[in-house]
């Protein structure tokens, strides 16, 4: 399974009544585009350093904006 | 004021043949008069009188209840410490001034030792002028720095004076902390039986209980609890239960339900009561109810900003090593988060304990009792871990009643506690450990809290 459809299973995990497999695409905003709140948002991130085995600094929080830069942060965290 | 003389001729007057259950056997009342009357030649011929700091080490036993009554006639200022308390013991005798220790085995032999002591507390220097009994129990504290609590025997057996009825009683409650000595006080003012437990495990208390016919059970919700996991109370006869009574920490409704169905010929009643103010006298809406009225002679309450206050005629005489939380006038915050419906209250746990969610209150029993509705979960603890988004989020550490794959395990109580919580509260953590080390964590925790917060 590629980064990207891991974090798509990440947000489909959720179970968010208004976000479908088809919204997930990568330049999908977070908050704009899936209208994550607050608490989706620490969710979401929980459930990423479950499913990826890592943990996301609070520094690090900032650039998760869109599925892609999630994506893009997450590869490289795992290259590391 | 001479409530010790009041209580301990009463005690005196007792001819029954069962006062104390330990290693099998009753010790009668003459038999413990007769003990407690040695223990006051013994401390006289060491020299304890009026004044003298002793601690005694042990559990409860006949020694144990002898010296401590003996110590109480003779004036003394009674420091109790339990055996699992040792590691603190030097720390805690440097706060209390401990000038002499007697410490006791397990076949109840003493030994008796003098330390090396530096000048008394300045507190309780100002407390031996008015020549009273003295106790001193210690508190952790929320800063973990331990509290050495004073307080004037006078004041804490005045609520014994008036006969009430004597129970068959199991001596859980630790005799090192407030609601442990109210325990051992209660038993034997009211002419009741005390019975020691040589461990708290839950069969050894079952054991006990079908042993000695005991009637009540002054406990905690986790001990309850575990009780539940281990089903030790299917194994004996535990039908001479009459009465439990539990406090000290937040009862889960759920736990409630269930420990109701395992004692059916018993009453259940909260009680609540810290170490600082004494136990206040408590009645249950109802036995299926965590709502409660709390009071009694000598105690006022009141409710501020959902906040417990309490003023009590036992307060404290005072921290030895700490300023006092009582303010002038007497009322003390408990820090108890509490919701109020007429004269009832319902108690949802310590400020401390509460989790910010992003601004939003969490109460963790309020999560845990939903996790325990939850099939297959047998325990549940919850707390707050850092977030970066939100402050804090809440974390749940379950135990299984029969394994389960984690990931399922997740998704399943994530859903269910959706669909009861609101969403800030539902925890977005999970772990999962074996029933026993749950217990132990929870034990410590309200191990520690227990010697803040009493019964």
């Amino acid at each position: 399974m590629t980064t990207l459809e891991k974090v798509r299973a990440v947000i489909l995990k959720m179970k968010k009544k208004n976000i479908s497999e088809a919204d997930l695409k990568p330049e999908a905003h977070l908050v704009g585009d899936l209208k994550l709140d607050s608490i989706d948002m620490a969710e979401m991130l929980v459930l990423a350093e479950e499913a990826f085995g890592l943990k996301i600094s609070d520094d690090d929080v900032k650039n998760l904006t869109t599925i892609a830069s999630a994506v893009e942060y997450l590869d490289k965290r795992l290259a590391k | 004021m001479n409530s010790v003389s009041a209580v301990m001729s009463g005690i005196r007057r007792q001819q029954g043949p069962e006062a104390l259950y330990w290693h099998d056997r009753w010790l009668s009342y003459p038999e413990l008069i007769r003990r407690i009357d040695e223990w006051k030649h013994r401390l006289a011929g060491w020299g304890v009188g009026q004044g003298t700091v002793c601690a005694v080490q042990g559990d409860y036993s006949p020694a144990s209840c002898a010296a401590i009554f003996a110590l109480i006639e003779l004036r003394a200022i009674v420091v109790p410490f339990t055996r699992t308390a040792a590691k603190h013991v030097p720390e805690f005798c440097r706060i209390a001034g401990v000038q002499c220790m007697i410490i006791l085995n397990d076949d109840d032999a003493a030994d008796f030792r003098r330390l090396e002591s530096g000048p008394l507390p300045g507190l309780l220097s100002e407390f031996l002028l008015q020549r009273h009994p003295g106790l001193v129990v210690f508190s952790s504290g929320s800063t973990g720095v331990p509290k050495g609590i004073l307080h004037d025997c006078e004041r804490v057996f005045l609520k014994f004076v008036e006969p009430r009825q004597g129970w068959r009683t199991l001596l859980f409650l630790l005799m090192d902390h407030f609601g442990g000595f109210n325990t051992l006080l209660a038993t034997f003012a009211y002419g009741g039986s005390g019975i020691c437990l040589p461990d708290r495990d839950p069969a050894t208390v079952c054991r006990l209980v079908s042993q000695t016919g005991a009637e009540l059970m002054p406990v905690t919700p986790t001990f309850l609890n575990f009780l539940l996991t281990t089903g030790a109370h299917r194994e004996y006869d535990v039908s001479s239960v009459r009465l439990i009574t539990y406090g000290t920490e937040v009862m889960l409704p759920a736990t409630l339900k269930k420990i109701r169905a395992a004692f059916p010929n018993a009453r259940f009643k909260q009680t609540y009561g810290l170490s600082e103010l004494g136990v206040l006298q408590s009645s249950s809406a109802q036995d299926d109810s965590v709502w409660l009225r709390v009071g009694g002679p000598g105690f006022e309450t009141k409710v501020v900003d959902g906040v417990l206050w309490v003023r009590s005629a036992a307060n404290m005489v005072g921290y030895l090593n700490a300023a006092s939380p009582i303010e002038p006038d007497g009322w003390m915050c408990t820090d108890d988060r509490v919701e109020l419906d007429g004269e009832n209250l319902r108690f949802w746990g310590r400020q401390t304990d509460l989790i910010n969610v992003g601004g939003q209150k969490v109460y963790p029993s309020e999560v845990e009792n939903v996790l325990l509705e939850a099939e297959n979960v047998c325990e549940a603890s919850v707390s707050g871990t850092p977030h970066p988004i939100l402050g804090a989020v809440v974390q749940a550490t379950v135990s299984l009643c029969r394994p389960e794959a984690e990931e399922l395990l997740r998704e399943r109580l994530r859903e269910f506690c959706l669909g009861r919580l609101d969403r800030y509260k539902v925890p977005m953590r999970f772990s999962v450990v074996a029933s026993t080390a749950q217990h132990s964590q929870r034990y410590k925790k309200v191990h520690e809290k227990q010697t803040g917060k009493e019964e």
